[in-house]
């Protein structure tokens, strides 16, 4: 291979197209596109309808699902091109749509394999109080029709903190595998969110597996290895630290500041601590990653199969973190007689996870944090010491998951009826022994084992009707049924006999009196915890389409759902949508031929949206509450179980209604110059009203909330993307594709008609944006006394909420004049999600050789620098015993581009390096060359159809990934956010991966 | 054939979507398994049960929460001084208007309206059982009702002297939120006493143990099981004294400890007179729950409801009982010899021949500069091998005897009654080794409050102790500016008073 293409090379040719590859990388994605097949707008497609020559019939199963691709009679939806995201090495779904679904943005939060990640279509339909919203606002993402059933936030009920959930925490869409797809389309408008109903409230992400194809046997084989690079990290050790704290204790400390000044800087003879930084040693590691899958399919027209099989393992750069991904999927379709089609689909999954070893995840895990006064040591030795303690113990995490679907279709003429049963179930489990030299010598044993299911019965009945050649109907009338179980049992046990017994053993004569009593721990330091709920879901629906001669397309669509998490007064929900299509082309400009095509569409509708919590329907209610701040699940008093009122989880009235989703989409299509020129635009205006918000109540009820139904919020934004074909000859082409998506989101309504609401950090004010942060405007320091300003009324100086000023205080902005700087005076300032996202993309093609490369931006949002404002707040952090002020051996280094702030007194009262200012906000837009592939497609050779003449398809590959970050952060990667934009900076970082490829067709 | 099949189906179809039409509501019944809605509760004996412990177990987690009964009662110009953090240096100085989160929880109050809510809501609603259970019998209601009122009243008293003027809010207005404005602590205190008493009538000296009050199994439970947990008639009269030393009515004070005094020992309540037993962390009276922990909010370790968070031992204790380097609060070595000025005191006194602390009951470590407060050091079972993990047991309770003891003392003095005050002063001085206490030439008052800080340190006395001394010896205290302009009361957290418009911040925070 290699003296082919070095043959290859040497012609003349090579000069010229390293020189462009070097002036503008120019690429070409389509490498493995069939000739007739068009370049489109690269992210942002429409869908290859009628072409699919997977389909062997009208009749099948996935060509059922896939007629939802043009739901609305109209194209909608944005389509990923699946083929050249393929290529990289992506383990989830979330990195698979990122940066190339416009209006989509993903927060790849962590570069640690396996972890949650989140996406978020046209911007936040809510406000993000806790890490619970998060998961309300998820897209809904099926496969072949199956609705993935996702994680629930039940574990979060007895969580102290939601930086992470309990058990294994994997990311469910890590199971998605981007060989094994055809299709991914995104919907995000009315009537193509319509047909899948309250699930769909959030935008819709269709994933339509690859088919059984009938004739020949194909098989085809993917595979990739590559290599995963992390940036050298600036490691610090206890003298950068004392070096650092000098300034502050010269200036403002007193003797008895320098009493509690922390043990492991005093001394600068202990080697750990003041010799070499050499930890990222073991931290840091190149490390590989790979996949390898196959397919075969094959059968004649009456039954034929698809089996696809895969592994694929994916390491991170940091802390020996890996996940192992193995899949398994076989469908099946059977004609036996003609009007009579069955399919079949499984789709099997195994994933494990090996995770950090932080103790900020072993803290949340442990709900226990051992004296953590002294950090790790900067040593390696020391390092490895802690390292080598793991191997005493275990933290296993596996997920299970299976999906299928059982469909029959009876078509008769031009009616079917198709009635599908699916399943979805997932099992994840988690298995943690720490022994004591981790855990301070009380070692720590816990099994979480959570399984999620969702059992779905559709009836889908469809008919095409054609009066005359002008007018084309269809109509669909369906149910369906999905019941949902969500379901955890959890134990923790602390402090066992010793660390050889590293399980939770119990007692298992059930004879005996003390019958599952736990034997190597004490009974009263095992915690065990179950949780389950059901949700079931029922809808009624129809659908209407109509075309007129191609220039006109109308669709309506009718439903009613009904939701056994909403009250039952007010469980049934009437929702309509209507949409329409006019293409001007056919009708004004059929002889212009410049003009290819051009349509006007738009669309709206109202979607139900799915309540989070099955609390909302039970109206009035009592629950166990009896906990308090770090213990929350304090469930007993002297042995006796009691209940109240949910005063802590906030008051829930009578017939919570269902919260609503009006999405209004006006957008038009237009291409130029045979195709060659495309451009999509579409405004949307969506509404997301009657929300539930936990309102804040007189604290002499004793609530802290209660849910009030009315909270609306707005998004809108514009989406366009434009591609072209810079270049198009036989041999040589260039396409270009820019696609952008700008979001704007509004309160527009709080429940009760109340115009403001704070929830901790966040304020959310009518008329404003729901995701900006809520600071104190910094304006420096007061050097001296004399400085800070007097009230003239009174003569006395000005106070942060009563605390006076004094010198070395930050200087914050007292808005309204009243000499008091508190909450009044705090400011609403930027966002935490993007204003702007959109891609750039490049794709270049000369005969069978391609280069592609991506750039992929997120502008208008900002990063509160929560790590940089800890690490200044010191003092309020040393002597804590919480989450915050755990020190991982991260904390031994130095951000790359390390702001400088002002030296204030940080013993100060009024804690001048408090994170709730602007001066942590910063810019968090960024660039990032995400992708760059290269490849070449050896079918078309002649030795190789000498060699081996059934391939159709030889394509080698290189990419490279994550390659360059353009951004104004001076924390590093501005991705590696919590939900809220705060980075608390404990994340592994991201790593550039570059791979080999080979994909191989038979 | 195509006609028959379509026929057929359309039949199907159509029968298939009205069963589903009939069977629909049904299928969307799901009964939550994590909560009881409203109109399944109160329905039982059961009910009765949860509901009740539900406000006990509220009312533990207000005075928990952030670890408040020590933060209000103890360390508040107190005799602890902190290791490092801002927040709690900031308590101990009184500069309560500072940020920091765990003040501005500690501001919140909504905890302690929590556990008033859920009382309200139990003496609203537990006569409902009544007619549904016949289980539950008017006796065992009129009881549980008793125990709802005394512990609404304790709430509202306890909330007065950390706050001032409180909303009283003596109804549940279940769903409802209504704003009341702040009521004059008097009227409030007023309020709190007439249902103490009335509640006392109904309570028994003793649960599940043959009191005449309450015959039988209180809800099929023994008295181990009950006893050092419910509010008793003891309990009733030892927060009624304190109601009235907190109003220095101070002959009331007097008769209701009489009461206490004639009666304790019908509660199985006993002194602690032995030191040894008041702190031996396996045994002693703060391991286990008791009759003597008088008002008792236990974290016992053999109902598995000890905590890691919110207790007093989370601040106080390091090595060498736990494995903590240092501890956030401590009594610096100079004050303990201030304060332990009694020869053979066994609580802590240098003993003359060695040089050395005679014990380390309330100290170990005295040699550093921190020493641990070891008092309260109950890690789970108490067992001398315990300490690694810091599950904290020891138990929060209202009073003991001794307490009482020198509250009498105390109220013997303001009535002028000298010779009652020493010889409940000598009694609690003499159980702790003193065993020739002179009071010759001394302020008998400054003597029973010195002995209060020695007696009860750690046990969440000092800030209210202090208070009644400044308005007993207005002249002698540092604190007595603070009760003219309010300064003894806490602020009031910005979302509390955001939330009703009605309520005003204590003018002394406004500064």
């Amino acid at each position: 291979m290699r003296d082919h293409l070095s043959k290859w090379l040497s012609e003349k040719k090579r000069r010229w197209i390293l020189s462009l590859v070097a002036t503008c990388c120019i690429c070409s994605q389509q490498a493995m596109a069939k000739g007739y097949k068009l370049l489109l707008i690269p992210r942002d497609s429409t869908p290859a309808v009628g072409t699919d020559t997977t389909v062997i019939s009208r009749n099948d199963v996935i060509y059922i699902i896939n007629r939802k691709s043009a739901p609305s009679a109209f194209k909608n939806n944005d389509t990923l091109d699946v083929n050249h995201v393929a290529l990289f090495p992506y383990t989830s779904l979330q990195q698979m749509v990122k940066g190339n679904v416009r209006g989509l943005y993903t927060k790849e939060s962590s570069g640690e394999p396996g972890t949650e990640q989140f996406m978020f279509i046209r911007g936040l339909a809510t406000p993000l109080l806790t890490k619970k919203d998060v998961y309300q606002v998820q897209p809904a993402v099926y496969i072949n029709g199956v609705p993935l059933i996702q994680d629930n936030t039940l574990i979060f009920d007895i969580q102290n903190n939601d930086y992470n959930r309990l058990g294994p925490a994997f990311n469910m869409l890590a199971t998605v595998n981007p060989d094994n797809i055809q299709d991914i389309q995104v919907y995000k408008d009315a009537t193509a969110i319509s047909l899948f109903g309250p699930r769909g409230a959030n935008g819709v992400i269709n994933i339509i597996t690859k088919n059984a194809t009938s004739g020949t046997r194909k098989i085809s084989v993917n595979s990739y290895f590559g290599l995963n690079l992390y940036d050298p990290v600036y490691t610090t050790n206890a003298q950068y630290e004392n070096r650092f704290r000098r300034p502050f204790y010269q200036q403002y400390g007193h003797a008895a500041d320098s009493l509690s000044y922390p043990s492991y800087l005093r001394d600068s003879s202990n080697a750990a601590y003041f010799g070499n930084a050499n930890w990222s040693d073991y931290y840091l590691s190149n490390t590989m990653t790979h996949s390898i899958n196959a397919s075969i399919s094959g059968g004649s027209d009456r039954a034929n199969f698809r089996f696809f099989g895969d592994k694929t393992q994916a390491n991170g750069i940091a802390d020996n973190t890996r996940l192992d991904k193995y899949t398994a999927s076989f469908l099946v379709n059977m004609s036996p007689i003609k009007w009579l089609m069955a399919s079949a689909m499984i789709n099997a999954n195994r994933l494990d996870r090996v995770r950090n070893t932080s103790m900020q995840d072993r803290f949340l895990e442990t709900a226990y944090i051992p004296d953590i006064s002294s950090p790790l040591a900067p040593d390696k030795s020391a390092y490895h010491d802690y390292l080598s303690a793991f191997n005493k113990g275990f933290d296993r995490n596996h997920l299970n998951s299976i999906q299928g679907t059982f469909s029959l279709i009876f078509a008769f003429n031009k009616v079917r009826y198709t009635s599908r049963l699916l399943y979805d179930y997932n099992e994840s489990l988690r298995d943690v022994f720490w022994p004591s030299t981790l855990m301070d010598g009380a070692n720590y044993a816990s099994n979480y084992f959570g399984n999620n299911q969702r059992v779905g019965f559709d009836n889908v009945i469809d008919y095409t009707y054609s009066p005359s050649s002008d007018h084309k109907f269809t109509f669909e009338a369906g149910q369906s049924f999905q019941a949902d179980l969500y379901k955890y049992t959890y134990e923790r046990a602390y402090k066992g006999i010793s660390d050889r017994i590293k399980v939770n053993i119990v007692n298992s004569d059930p004879n005996s009196g003390g019958y599952l009593s736990p034997l190597a721990f004490a009974n009263q330091l095992v915690y065990r915890y179950i949780d389950a709920e059901k949700q079931r879901l029922l809808s009624f629906y129809g659908n209407i389409n109509y075309n007129y001669r191609d220039l006109y397309h109308f669709t309506l669509t009718l439903r009613n759902d009904g939701s056994s998490l909403v009250s039952p007064a007010k469980r049934w929900l009437f929702t309509p949508a209507v949409g329409g299509e006019w293409n001007l082309k056919n009708q004004f400009l059929r002889d212009k031929y410049t003009i290819s095509n051009w349509t006007l569409h738009a669309s709206w509708g109202r979607t139900g949206r799915l309540l989070g919590d099955d609390r909302y329907a039970a109206g009035p209610q009592y629950k166990v509450d009896m906990g308090w701040t770090g213990n929350p699940n304090a469930y007993s008093y002297a042995g006796v179980a009691g209940l109240s009122r949910p005063y802590s989880y906030g008051w829930i009235g009578d017939n919570v209604a269902w919260p609503v989703t009006d999405i209004l989409t006006i957008g038009t299509d237009a291409s130029f110059y045979h195709n060659r020129l495309r451009i999509a635009v579409d405004y949307y205006s969506k509404d997301d009203r009657n929300m539930l918000l936990p309102m804040p109540v007189v604290a002499e009820s004793g609530y802290s909330s209660a849910y009030r139904s009315g909270l609306h919020v707005n998004n809108h934004g514009v989406e366009a993307g434009i591609s072209g074909e810079v270049i198009n000859t036989a041999k040589f082409q260039w396409t270009l594709g820019i696609s952008a998506a700008y979001n704007e989101n509004t309160l527009k309504a709080l429940p009760g008609g109340v115009k403001e609401f704070v929830a901790g950090d966040r304020r959310f004010e009518v008329g404003k944006a729901v995701d900006q942060f809520w600071v104190y405007e910094n304006e420096g320091i007061y050097n001296n006394a004399s400085d800070i300003p007097l009230n003239p009324k009174t003569g006395s100086p000005l106070t942060f909420k009563g605390v006076a000023f004094s010198a070395g205080d930050a200087r914050w902005k007292d808005v309204n004049g009243d000499f008091i700087v508190n909450d009044k005076d705090k400011v609403m300032k930027g966002h935490s999600m993007p204003v702007y996202t959109g891609s750039l993309d490049n794709n270049f093609k000369y005969g069978p050789f391609n280069i592609s490369f991506s750039f992929y931006f997120a502008g208008g949002m900002n990063i509160l620098n929560q790590k940089a404002a800890a690490r200044y707040d010191f003092i309020n952090h040393d002597g804590q015993s919480n989450l915050e002020s755990v020190k991982d051996i991260t904390w031994w280094q130095r951000d790359k581009d390390q702001k400088n702030y002002p030296v204030y007194n940080p013993w100060s009262a009024v804690i001048p390096y408090r994170a709730d200012q602007d001066l942590f906000l910063e810019n968090g837009s960024f660039v990032k060359l995400r992708s760059l592939s290269l490849g070449y497609d050896l079918a078309g050779s002649k030795w190789l159809k000498a060699l081996a003449p059934g391939i159709t398809r030889c394509y080698v590959y290189a990419t490279g990934n994550n390659l360059l970050t353009f951004t104004k952060y001076s924390g590093g990667d501005p991705e590696l956010t919590y939900y809220n934009g705060y980075d608390n900076g404990y994340v592994i970082p991201v790593p550039k991966t570059y791979t080999v490829g080979l994909k191989l067709d038979l | 054939m195509n006609n028959i099949f379509r026929s057929v189906k359309k039949t199907a179809l159509v029968l298939a979507l009205t069963l589903m039409g009939v069977s629909c509501s049904k299928l969307l019944d799901v009964k939550s398994t994590r909560l009881v809605a409203d109109k399944d509760y109160w329905s039982s004996v059961q009910d009765a049960r949860s509901a009740l412990i539900g406000v006990y177990g509220l009312t533990r987690a207000a005075l928990t929460d952030n670890a408040a009964f020590w933060m209000y009662g103890e360390f508040r110009q107190g005799d602890f001084v902190a290791t490092s953090r801002a927040d709690l240096k900031a308590i101990i100085n009184n500069e309560l208007n500072v940020s920091f989160p765990q003040l501005q929880s500690l501001k919140n109050w909504r905890r302690f309206y929590a556990a008033i809510n859920a009382a309200n809501l139990f003496i609203e609603r537990s006569g409902d059982i009544l007619k549904k259970d016949a289980y539950y019998t008017t006796a065992n209601h009129q009881l549980d009702v008793a125990q709802a009122r005394a512990l609404r009243a304790f709430l509202y008293f306890y909330m007065v002297r950390i706050w001032g003027d409180v909303p009283l809010v003596v109804a549940s207005y279940d769903g409802q939120f209504p704003a009341f404005p702040r009521t004059a602590q008097a009227t409030v205190l007023d309020f709190a006493e007439k249902e103490l008493v009335a509640a006392a009538k109904d309570l028994p000296f003793i649960y599940s143990g043959n009191d005449p009050q309450q015959t039988g199994s209180y809800f099929n439970e023994g008295y181990v099981f009950w006893k050092g947990t419910l509010f008793n008639k003891i309990s009733a009269y030892a927060v009624l004294s304190h109601i009235a030393a907190w109003q220095q009515h101070y002959t009331d004070v007097m008769s209701y400890t009489q009461f206490i005094m004639d009666n304790y020992s019908q509660a199985a309540v006993t002194f602690t007179s032995i030191t040894s037993e008041l702190c031996a962390s396996d045994s002693g009276f703060f391991a286990r729950s008791g009759p003597s922990q008088i008002l008792n909010f236990s974290f016992d370790y053999l109902s598995a409801e000890g905590i890691t968070a919110g207790h007093l031992e989370e601040y106080t204790l390091a090595q060498p009982i736990t494995s903590n380097l240092l501890p956030a609060m401590y009594v610096p070595r100079d004050s303990i010899l201030r304060y332990f000025d009694q020869p053979n005191d066994e609580r802590f006194s240098i003993d003359l021949k060695t040089g050395y602390p005679l014990t380390d009951y309330y100290f170990s470590n005295y040699s550093t500069n921190t020493p641990v407060f070891s008092k309260i050091k109950v890690i789970e079972d108490g067992k001398a091998d315990k300490g690694v993990f810091r599950l904290y047991n020891g138990t929060m309770m209202f009073s003991r005897m001794e307490e009482l003891a020198l509250l009498r003392a105390e109220a013997a003095v303001a009535t002028n009654n000298p010779a009652e005050a020493i010889q409940w002063l000598g009694t609690v001085m003499k159980s702790r080794g003193i065993s020739n206490p002179v009071f010759n030439g001394k302020d008998l008052l400054d003597e029973v409050f010195k002995e209060r800080r020695r007696e009860l340190m750690g046990e969440g006395w000092r800030w209210y102790d202090q208070v009644r001394y400044a308005r007993l010896r207005p002249g002698k205290s540092a604190l007595a500016p603070l009760l003219q302009n309010g300064g003894i009361y806490w602020p009031l957290a910005e979302d509390v008073l955001n939330a009703n418009h009605l309520l005003v911040q204590n003018p002394y925070w406004n500064k």
